[in-house]
C-alpha cells in the first residue's frame, strides 16, 4: 500500500508538470499557432500545421492520417471543399489568389484550420 | 479507516489520475478549440493534484474533491455530444477514438470507486456534513 501510494504521487507529480507545461504552450500560442511546409497532416482530429503560411500558387496537400473520414471545407468563397477524404487518403488544392483561407471538417466542426496565401 | 477501503481509495486516485493522463494527451494533440485545450490542461493538473491528496490524505475530502472531478468531466462528455456542444468544441459518439472511450471509462471508474470508498467512510462523513445534528445521526447518537 506503501509503494503503490508513492507510485501514484510520482505518477502525479509528472502529470502537474506536463500540465502545466501544455498550458504555458498554449497560452504562448506556439503549439496552436504554427507554420511549415504546404503539407497538413491530419491525425488525432486535428489538422498539422493548423496554421500555414504559402505563397500564391502553391498547392497544399492533406493526408488523413486518422481513423476516421474528415474533410477540408472553406465555409464558402473559392478555398477547398474536398467532400470525404477517407481514412489513408489525401486532398490537394492549389492556392492561387492572396488571401486568408480558413477552414474546418464537416463531420467534425471542432477542427479548424487556416491557410494565408500571401502575393 | 480499513485496508480494503484504502485499496478502493487508492483505485479511485490511480482512475482520476487515467482519466487526467487522457485528457493532457489530447491537449498536445491540440484537440478542440483553444479553450477546450486549455481546460483539458486543467483538468489534467486539477486531476493530479486531487489524486496525490487522495493517496496520500486518508479523510474524506479529497474523495468528495475527487468525485467533483469526476463528475464534472463526465458532464462535459455528455455536454459537448449534444446541441452546440461545449466551449465551442462538439463531439460525436466515442470519437476521438480510443481516448474517448478510455476516458469514458476511467471516468466512470473513477466514480464508482470514489463512491465506494466514500460509502466505506459514510460514519465519519455524515459527522463531517453536519450528520449528526439530524435526526438519523441523533438516532445514531442514542445507540449504546
Amino acid at each position: 500500500m506503501f509503494v503503490i501510494r508513492h507510485v501514484i504521487g510520482a505518477a502525479a507529480a509528472g502529470l502537474l508538470a506536463a500540465s502545466v507545461a501544455g498550458l504555458l504552450a498554449a497560452d504562448d500560442g506556439a503549439r496552436l499557432d504554427r507554420s511549415g511546409p504546404a503539407d497538413v497532416i491530419v491525425a488525432g482530429f486535428a489538422y498539422g500545421p493548423a496554421s500555414l503560411r504559402v505563397p500564391a500558387g502553391t498547392a497544399v496537400t492533406w493526408t488523413n492520417e486518422d481513423g476516421a473520414a474528415h474533410t477540408v471545407d472553406a465555409p464558402a468563397g473559392s478555398g477547398p471543399r474536398s467532400g470525404s477524404i477517407a481514412s489513408g487518403e489525401a486532398y490537394r488544392f492549389e492556392f492561387a489568389e492572396p488571401g486568408s483561407y480558413e477552414y474546418f471538417c464537416a463531420f467534425h466542426p471542432s477542427m479548424k484550420g487556416v491557410v494565408e496565401v500571401t502575393g | 479507516v480499513t485496508g480494503r477501503a484504502r485499496t478502493v481509495a487508492l483505485l479511485a486516485a490511480g482512475s482520476v489520475l487515467a482519466a487526467g493522463a487522457v485528457h493532457t494527451r489530447l491537449g498536445f494533440e491540440a484537440y478542440g478549440t483553444a479553450d477546450l485545450v486549455t481546460v483539458f490542461f486543467l483538468n489534467g493538473a486539477g486531476s493530479a493534484v486531487v489524486a496525490a491528496w487522495i493517496a496520500y490524505d486518508r479523510r474524506p475530502f479529497p474523495l468528495l474533491a475527487g468525485l467533483g472531478v469526476s463528475l464534472t468531466s463526465l458532464l462535459a462528455f455528455a455536454l459537448s455530444r449534444v446541441g452546440d456542444g461545449v466551449l465551442g468544441f462538439r463531439a460525436t459518439g466515442l470519437d476521438p477514438a480510443p481516448e474517448a472511450a478510455i476516458t469514458l471509462a476511467t471516468e466512470v471508474l473513477a466514480t464508482g470507486f470514489l463512491l465506494a470508498a466514500l460509502a466505506a467512510r459514510r460514519t465519519e462523513l455524515r459527522a463531517l456534513l453536519g450528520g449528526l445534528h439530524s435526526p438519523l445521526g441523533r438516532a445514531h447518537r442514542r445507540r449504546p
